[in-house]
């Protein structure tokens, strides 16, 4: 949304008209959903938590400075959410491990290297692919997972990212570099229909 | 940083040396006293190592045009010695006319940083490239169960009851 | 004349390869990552890799909110409302 017309939405909103909150807001809906849901990771929470957001997003408006963009600053809402909700769950301290390979300078090494075929677009109509990135987005570490959400799925910034998680860009780019190959790996074992047709995946590993 | 980036710029020098014929360039990647280990070759070091390396390239670049591609896997630096390891495909084209030729070889390199603060190679081993292959299926179940019992390992405590619907994203 | 591109290590392509998929890397950076892809066929298929995942999970059909969960998301502000 241009950020005149959010200007305009918003003196209106503040003006009283609340209904100009909702269109304000539409386009939004699944960054606010999809950040929350990285960090909480069930569907129910994440709702809750979206919920939660944009009630205080309504609540707070005079207070948003237009420094930033107004999803940037919903972002950060549904992020800081989250984290409340994590914490009072106290669902953060059984959070997996798992990070995947590092050298001794903590790098990731991609897992294997053999030739990738293209998945095409048109095979997301299928849902075996849908619930392959899902699961193959939900087995990455959070720091990870919430980057490639903001950047990769709905195309916020380097800037915006590194605004809505409060972290530098150099780390956003980190982040997102480390998130993309291991989003390649889990999807791995999946490429040339593999995955959909039941065959064994052949791996290759050179190094 | 610094120092892999001087070594990235001499295995150029090397390459570039090799692509144009140039015998006191790829020389000069060595260093003083340095072991030659390559394949297929027996070992020679010091003097007398730096004297078959010229007399060999020399008679390579005699007889053929030469392509090195070079592709640095890893470069690692511990104060005045680093090691690279990577491939190189050498590409030999008779002068006198007729097929090309092409080898296929994975290198170790120990490089020395010396006083006046130029990184020469060492040490220099190769021998020929196999193909890439996944292990056989009983190490790569053997290093699943490892795997799978570290990963139990590192969850601290026991996760909470979140509640039935708490489907995975 | 045009510069010989330097040699670049596949670890530090690894680095750089999300940074070049978003065109992000300085020009010399560039034309020595574009020099190693042609040479490194796993680096090459990595960037493909890479490529490919930041095409799919882009795409708005990935992670569809349905429509009955669009409107759910705005239950405690309508709740909030309608108290007023």
């Amino acid at each position: 949304m241009p950020e005149r017309i959010e200007a305009e939405l918003i003196a209106r909103i503040l003006g009283g008209d609340v209904e100009a909150f909702y269109q304000l807001v539409h386009p939004y809906e699944r960054a606010v959903f999809l950040a929350a849901l990285s960090l909480v990771r069930n569907d129910a929470d994440a709702e809750e938590v979206t919920q939660e957001a944009i009630l205080k997003a309504f609540k707070n408006l005079a207070r948003f400075r237009q420094e930033a963009k107004f999803s940037t600053w919903l972002i950060q809402i549904s992020i800081n959410e989250a984290k409340m909700k994590l914490r009072k769950d106290r669902r953060h301290l059984y959070e997996s491990m798992d990070e995947g390979q590092q050298n001794d300078e903590g790098d990731y090494i991609p897992k294997d290297f053999a030739d990738w075929r293209e998945i095409p677009s048109e095979a997301l109509e299928q849902k075996e692919l849908r619930k392959a990135l899902t699961r193959a987005l939900d087995s990455l570490p959070e720091k990870y997972r919430t980057v490639l959400i903001l950047r990769d799925v709905q195309h916020l910034s380097i800037t915006e990212t590194a605004q809505a998680l409060g972290i530098s860009e150099a780390n956003v780019k980190t982040r997102l570099c480390r998130a993309r190959l291991q989003m390649r790996d889990a999807l791995a074992p999946g490429f040339d229909g593999a995955w959909s047709r039941g065959r064994t995946y052949e791996k290759v590993r050179p190094f | 940083m610094h120092d892999s980036h001087a070594i990235r710029l001499a295995k150029t020098k090397l390459r570039d040396a090799y692509n144009n014929g140039n015998v006191n360039g790829v020389l000069s990647i060595f260093g003083e006293g340095f072991a030659d280990m390559s394949a297929g070759l027996p070992s020679f070091y010091g003097a007398e190592a730096r004297g078959v390396l010229k007399h060999r390239i020399k008679e390579l670049f005699a007889h053929y045009d030469a392509r090195l591609a070079v592709t640095i896997v890893s470069i690692r630096v511990q104060g005045p010695w680093a090691f690279d390891r990577g491939l190189h495909r050498l590409t030999l084209t008779p002068k006198s006319g007729g097929a090309s030729t092409t080898t296929h070889t994975r290198y170790l390199e120990i490089w020395r940083k010396g006083a006046d603060g130029k990184w020469k190679i060492a040490i220099f081993f190769d021998n020929m490239d196999v193909p890439p292959q996944m292990p056989p299926e009983e190490v790569l179940a053997e290093l699943r169960r490892a795997r799978a019992t570290g990963a139990r390992r590192r969850v601290r405590g026991r996760p909470p009851k979140i509640g039935q619907d708490a489907h995975r994203f | 004349m045009a510069k010989r591109p330097i040699e670049i290590d596949c670890e530090e392509v690894w680095r750089q390869i999300s940074n070049y998929l978003d065109d992000e890397v300085e020009p010399e950076l560039r034309v020595n990552m574009a020099s190693h892809f042609k040479d490194c066929a796993h680096c090459s298929a990595i960037l493909d890799g890479a490529r490919n995942v930041v095409k799919l999970v882009g795409d708005g059909r990935a992670f569809e909110i349905p429509a009955s969960k669009s409107q759910r998301l705005y239950k405690k502000l309508n709740d909030h409302l309608a108290a007023r």
